[in-house]
C-alpha cells in the first residue's frame, strides 16, 4: 500500500512538467468538445489521437489519450444537458434529469452539478484502480456467457422502465425494437445476413452512433420546430459553481454511483452506458425524492453522471490487469498500449508497477481537468441557450449529418441516422422513449451471441442461466423490477413491506 | 464510332491527369480503411504502419476504422474508391482473398497490390488450471470424450476456427465449437474457464501466456514461436509431422488499377522504411508475429496457400457460394 | 389511447413480420452445426415478445376505447399547423442531407443549407421589408460562418474526408 502510494507520488511528480500539464489541458480540452459534438465519440477521439500521438513518448501519448477519453465521457453530458441530445451514448441517462433542470431554467445549476458528478465519478473510479484492481479484475473474469445474457436483458429492462414510468410497457416495446434492430445485418456465428432482404449496405448491420445521433439530435430537431411555442426557460446564470453543501449531500448517492459504474466498467463490452444506467436505478431506488426523477432531479442528474464516469477508470482496470477492454474506447487504449510497446497484462503489477501507478496519476490529472474546464465553461455554453432556434437547429443537423458520416466515412450512415431520427420523432409523438432502443442496439449483439453461447456451452440446459450466482441475482432483479411495474403485484409488494414512504415516494410510477 | 473515339480520347486524358497527379502522390493526407473495430489486431498493426508511412512520406496517413460483415464493407469502399491511391484497405490476407468464394464480394486476392507487414500464427492454448501438458495429451483427451472439449474461437471463418479444422482434418477429433466476438474475447473465455481450449492467433494470447493463464501447446507451423518474456512453443509438426502450416499474413492493400506512380513510391517506402521499422519489429515481437515486409509478386505468391486452405476448408463445410475451382483458387 | 391503439397493431405487425422472416432463416440442418446457434433463435424470440408486448397493448387500448376512430379528429391531426411545420422541417433537412450532400461540395451544400433553413423559418416572423433583408443578411452570414468552420474542423482537425 504504502509502496503504491509511493510510486503514485512519483507517477503525478513526473507529470508536474509544463509540457505535461499543457498536454493535460489541451487534451482534456479536445475531449470535452468531442464529446459534445453528437457524433465525435471517445472512441473515435481516442483512435485519432492514438495516429496523431504516434512519435511522442509512451507516457506522454498515453497521457493524451486518458484525458482525452475523460473529457469526452464527460463532455457528452454538455449536450444533453442544453440541447436534449446525449453527446455520446454514456450520456442517454444524463438527458433525463438534466434537460428538464434546463428547461426550468437552470442548466447552469445542472452543468456544475453534472461536472462535480463526473469529477466524483472519475476519482472514485481511480481510487478503485489504485487500490484493488487485481481483486476487480478477476471479477471480470466472472462473466461468462450466462451473465452477459442477463446483464443484457436487465439493462433494457430498466431503461425501459426509468424513461417510461408512467407506462413501462412503451419503454419496454422500444427496447425490444432496439434488439430487433440489432440483429440486422451479418450474425456473428454463421455469417448469415439477417433483416437485410439483399441490401449490401445493411449486412453490416445499422450502426449504433448513426441511430443515436438520428434518434436524439435529429429527432429534438423535428420536435423542436414543429412545436409552435417551444421557449426555453431564459437560464438565470447565476452560481456556476456548484455549492459543496448540496453535492455533500448527495453523497451517498455519490458513492454508490462511483462503485456501479466502475464494476459496470470493468465488465467487458458493457460499458459507460450501462454504468449510468444502473447507477441511475440504483439511486432511484433509494432516493427520498423518487418522484421527482425524471422530471429534473438534481440526485438522478448526479448519479448518472458519476456513474458513465466512474466507468472509465473501471474500464481501465481490465485493460492493464489482463489486457481485455472494459469498454470499446478502452479497447482503442489498450491498441495503443501495445502500439507504444507498453504490455499491460496478468504480469503489469509485477513487471511495472510504476506504470499502473502512472496511469492513476493520468486520470487524477485529467478528472482535475474536467472539473476546471468545466466550471469555467458553463458560462460560455450557456450562451447557446440564447441562440434562437431557428439558428441554433440547422447547426445542430449540420453537425448531426457530418457526424455520422465522419464515424466511418460512410454515406449511408447518414441515412441511418435520417431513419432513426424519424422513427424517433414518431416515437416521441406517441410517448415512446428513445433511450431504450438505443440501448437495445448496444445490448442486442451481446444477447444473440450470449444466449446462443450459453445454450451451446450447456447443450441447451437452461439450469446454468438460472443458477450462477451472479445470473441469478441478475434475473431476480429483472424480474422484481416487471413485477413491480404491474399494478397488482405493486400494491401486494408494498403492503408486504408496509413502508408508507414507499407509497408516497412512488406515486409517478403509477402505471395505468 | 465518334462516341467510342471520344471516350478512348477522354480515358487516355483521364488516365494522364491522374498519372500527372500521381507522380507527386502523396499530395494531401491518404486514408487506410480498417474494416475491423478499432483496438483489434488488424487496427493495431495498421496504426503502427500508418505511423510509418506517415513519416517516410510526409503526408498523414490516417486510420479510419469502417466494420461490419466480416471485414466486406470496408473492403468495398476501398474497392470502390477512385483509383488515385489515396485510399487503401487493411486486414487479413486469407480475409480478403476468400470474399469471393463465400460471395460475400466479387473480388479476387490478384485484383489488389499488396504490402504485407506481420505474419500471424495460430497457437493451441488451453486454461492453465487444466492438466494437459503437451499437444498429445490433448488429442487424446478429445478422443476420449468426442465432442465434449471446449474450443473458443472469434467465430467460424476465424483463423482460430480454421486452424482447429485442420487439426480435425488431420487427427479426427470431435470437438465443441464455441464463438466469440474476436480473438480477444475467446482467449479470455479459455482464461476464465469458460471453454477449455482456444487456438487463436499467439498476437492475442501474447499477454496471457506470458501471465501463466494460458499453457501454449503447440504453434500451428512447422517452426517454433519464440514469445518475449516466455519462451519457445513447439511446432505442431512435432505431433502431427504431414501438418502442413499456413501462415495468415496481415497487410495493407489498394486495388489493381491506381497509377503505377503510387505503386513504385509505396513499394519504395516499403522496402526502406517499413522494412527496417524498429517500432514495427518490436512490434512483432512483443506479439507473437512474423514480421514480413513483403510487397508484389512475393507478397502474392505468400499470401496463396492460406487463401487456398481456408476456401477448400469452406467449400467443404458447405459454406462457399462459389466453387474456389470456377474462382481460380486450386485445392491445395 | 387512440395512437396507442394504433401503434399497438403496428407493434403486432412488425413483431409477425419479424417472426416470419426469423422462422425462415436456414438451420443447416445439412451442415452438422449445432442446433443452438441457428441465427432464427434469437430474433425469433425478441419477436414473440414483441408480440406479446403489443397485444398486451392492443387489449388494454381496446379495453379504454381506443378503437373508437373518428374521422374527422384524424383530419384536422393531418392538417393541423404542427404537420405544416413538420413538412417544412422534413422537406429542408432531407434535401440536405440526401440530395445536396454528396451532390454539391460539402461547404456549398452546407451554405444552401443553412441559409434556406434559416430563411424559411424567419421570413413569417419579420412584418415589414426592412427588417426582412436584415434576418436574410443575417443568414447569408451564419450561413457562411457555419460552413467555413465546420468544413475547417472536420477536415483539417479531425481529418475526415467530407463526402
Amino acid at each position: 500500500m504504502f509502496e503504491g502510494l509511493q510510486l503514485f507520488g512519483a507517477g503525478l511528480l513526473g507529470f508536474l512538467t509544463f509540457s505535461s500539464l499543457f498536454n493535460v489541458a489541451w487534451a482534456t480540452l479536445l475531449g470535452i468538445l468531442v464529446g459534445m459534438m453528437p457524433g465525435l465519440t471517445a472512441t473515435l477521439g481516442i483512435a485519432l489521437m492514438t495516429t496523431l500521438t504516434f512519435k511522442m513518448a509512451p507516457e506522454d501519448a498515453i497521457l493524451i489519450l486518458i484525458c482525452m477519453y475523460v473529457g469526452a465521457i464527460y463532455g457528452g453530458s454538455r449536450s444533453a444537458i442544453l440541447l436534449n441530445i446525449p453527446g455520446t451514448p454514456a450520456s442517454a441517462a444524463t438527458t433525463l434529469d438534466g434537460f428538464p433542470l434546463a428547461r426550468a431554467g437552470k442548466a447552469g445549476k445542472a452543468m456544475a452539478i453534472a461536472t462535480s458528478g463526473s469529477f466524483m465519478g472519475s476519482i472514485i473510479g481511480m481510487l478503485l484502480l489504485a487500490t484493488i484492481a487485481p481483486v476487480l479484475a478477476n471479477f471480470a473474469l466472472e462473466f461468462g456467457a450466462f451473465e452477459f445474457f442477463w446483464l443484457a436483458v436487465f439493462g433494457i429492462i430498466i431503461s425501459g422502465h426509468l424513461t417510461s414510468l408512467k407506462d413501462p410497457l412503451k419503454g419496454w416495446i422500444a427496447g425490444i425494437l432496439g434488439l430487433l434492430a440489432a440483429m440486422v445485418g451479418q450474425e456473428g456465428v454463421h455469417a448469415y445476413q439477417r433483416f437485410t432482404f439483399g441490401y449490401f449496405q445493411l449486412s453490416g448491420g445499422l450502426g449504433l452512433l448513426p441511430a443515436l445521433i438520428g434518434a436524439f439530435g435529429f429527432a429534438e430537431i423535428l420536435v423542436v420546430m414543429t412545436d409552435s411555442k417551444y421557449e426555453l426557460v431564459k437560464s438565470k446564470v447565476g452560481s456556476v459553481i456548484p455549492s459543496p453543501r448540496e453535492v455533500f449531500r448527495y453523497w451517498r448517492t455519490i458513492g454508490r454511483s462511483g462503485v456501479i459504474g466502475t464494476v459496470m466498467g470493468i465488465i467487458p463490452g458493457v460499458g459507460e452506458d450501462m454504468g449510468a444506467w444502473a447507477s441511475y436505478a440504483a439511486a432511484r431506488r433509494a432516493s427520498k425524492e423518487r418522484a421527482r426523477f425524471g422530471t429534473g432531479s438534481i440526485e438522478g442528474l448526479i448519479a448518472a453522471e458519476t456513474g458513465n464516469n466512474a466507468a472509465v477508470p473501471g474500464a481501465i482496470i481490465p485493460v492493464l490487469t489482463l489486457a481485455v477492454p472494459g469498454s470499446a474506447p478502452a479497447a482503442v487504449l489498450l491498441a495503443a498500449m501495445f502500439i507504444h510497446g507498453v504490455r499491460p497484462g496478468p504480469l503489469i503489477m509485477i513487471e511495472s508497477p510504476e506504470f499502473v501507478f502512472q496511469v492513476v496519476a493520468m486520470i487524477m490529472l485529467a478528472s482535475v481537468a474536467i472539473l476546471i474546464f468545466g466550471l469555467m465553461l458553463t458560462r460560455p455554453l450557456l450562451l447557446v441557450l440564447r441562440v434562437p432556434r431557428e439558428r441554433l437547429m440547422p447547426i445542430i443537423f449540420v453537425l448531426c449529418t457530418i457526424g455520422a458520416f465522419s464515424i466511418a466515412s460512410r454515406v449511408f450512415d447518414i441515412w441511418v441516422m435520417l431513419f432513426f431520427g424519424i422513427i424517433g420523432y414518431a416515437m416521441r409523438r406517441m410517448d415512446y422513449p428513445m433511450a431504450p432502443l438505443v440501448l437495445g442496439l448496444v445490448l442486442g449483439s451481446i444477447l444473440d451471441k450470449s444466449l446462443r453461447r450459453g445454450l451451446v456451452l450447456t447443450d441447451g440446459n437452461l439450469t446454468e442461466f438460472f443458477m450462477r450466482p451472479i445470473s441469478a441475482v441478475i434475473w431476480i432483479a429483472s424480474l422484481v423490477v416487471i413485477l413491480y411495474s404491474i399494478g397488482p403485484f405493486r400494491r401486494a409488494f408494498q403492503r408486504l413491506v408496509g413502508g408508507a414512504d414507499v407509497h408516497a415516494g412512488d406515486k409517478g410510477a403509477d402505471g395505468g | 464510332m465518334q462516341p467510342t473515339k471520344t471516350l478512348v480520347l477522354a480515358a487516355a486524358i483521364a488516365s494522364l491527369a491522374i498519372s500527372g497527379a500521381a507522380a507527386d502522390w502523396p499530395e494531401k493526407p491518404v486514408t487506410i480503411i480498417v474494416p475491423w473495430s478499432a483496438g483489434g489486431s488488424t487496427d493495431q498493426v495498421t496504426r503502427v504502419i500508418a505511423g510509418e508511412l506517415t513519416e517516410a512520406l510526409g503526408q498523414e496517413f490516417v486510420v479510419v476504422n469502417q466494420p461490419g460483415a466480416s471485414g466486406s464493407i470496408g473492403t468495398k469502399s476501398a474497392l470502390d474508391a477512385d483509383k488515385d491511391g489515396y485510399t487503401w484497405a487493411a486486414g487479413a490476407a486469407q480475409d480478403l482473398g476468400s470474399y469471393g468464394v463465400l460471395g460475400m464480394l466479387e473480388t479476387a486476392i490478384e485484383d489488389w497490390n499488396l504490402f504485407l507487414d506481420v505474419a500471424n500464427v495460430s497457437v493451441v492454448g488451453v486454461n492453465a488450471d487444466l492438466p494437459y501438458e503437451d499437444m498429445s495429451q490433448l488429442i487424446d483427451a478429445m478422443k476420449a470424450s468426442p465432442g465434449q472439449i471446449t474450443v473458443a474461437t472469434a467465430g467460424i471463418s476465424s483463423a482460430g476456427h480454421n486452424a482447429i479444422e485442420q487439426i480435425k482434418n488431420a487427427t479426427g477429433i470431435e470437438y465443441k465449437h464455441v464463438t466469440y466476438d474476436g480473438g480477444n474475447p475467446a482467449v479470455i473465455a479459455t482464461v476464465s474457464g469458460e471453454t477449455q481450449v482456444t487456438t487463436q492467433l499467439a498476437a492475442e494470447q501474447a499477454e496471457m501466456i506470458r501471465g501463466g493463464k494460458i499453457r501454449p501447446l503447440a504453434v500451428l507451423s512447422d517452426t517454433a514461436l519464440e514469445l518475449d518474456g516466455f519462451g519457445t512453443i513447439p511446432p505442431i509438426t512435432n505431433w502431427l509431422a504431414d501438418y502442413k502450416a499456413v501462415p495468415n499474413y496481415f497487410g495493407i492493400w489498394t486495388p489493381k488499377g491506381v497509377p503505377d506512380a503510387v505503386i513504385a513510391k509505396m513499394t519504395e517506402a516499403w522496402n526502406s522504411s517499413i522494412a527496417n521499422s524498429e517500432k514495427l519489429k518490436s512490434y512483432a515481437a512483443g506479439r507473437g508475429a512474423q514480421f514480413t515486409p513483403f510487397a508484389g509478386e512475393e507478397a502474392q505468391a505468400r499470401v496463396m496457400p492460406a487463401i487456398q486452405a481456408f476456401s477448400w476448408l469452406m467449400f467443404d463445410a458447405g459454406k462457399a457460394a462459389t466453387s474456389p475451382d470456377e474462382l481460380g483458387i486450386p485445392r491445395p | 389511447m387512440k395512437a396507442d391503439f394504433v401503434t399497438s397493431i403496428l407493434v403486432i405487425l412488425i413483431g409477425l413480420g419479424a417472426f416470419v422472416t426469423s422462422w425462415r432463416m436456414p438451420r443447416y440442418e445439412n451442415l452438422q452445426v449445432n442446433p443452438y446457434t441457428v441465427p432464427g433463435i434469437v430474433p425469433g424470440i425478441l419477436s414473440l415478445i414483441l408480440l406479446l408486448l403489443g397485444i398486451i397493448m392492443l387489449v388494454r387500448s381496446v379495453i379504454r376505447g381506443g378503437w373508437r376512430i373518428e374521422v374527422p379528429g384524424v383530419a384536422s391531426a393531418l392538417f393541423s399547423a404542427t404537420s405544416g411545420r413538420l413538412v417544412v422541417a422534413l422537406v429542408l433537412t432531407l434535401g440536405y442531407a440526401v440530395v445536396l450532400v454528396g451532390r454539391l461540395p460539402y461547404w456549398l451544400a452546407t451554405v444552401v443549407f443553412m441559409f434556406l433553413f434559416v430563411a424559411a423559418y424567419e421570413w413569417p416572423m419579420h412584418a415589414n421589408r426592412r427588417s426582412r433583408v436584415v434576418s436574410l443578411v443575417g443568414a447569408v452570414l451564419i450561413a457562411a460562418i457555419v460552413a467555413v468552420a465546420v468544413t475547417a474542423v472536420f477536415q483539417q482537425v479531425f481529418l475526415v474526408r467530407l463526402p
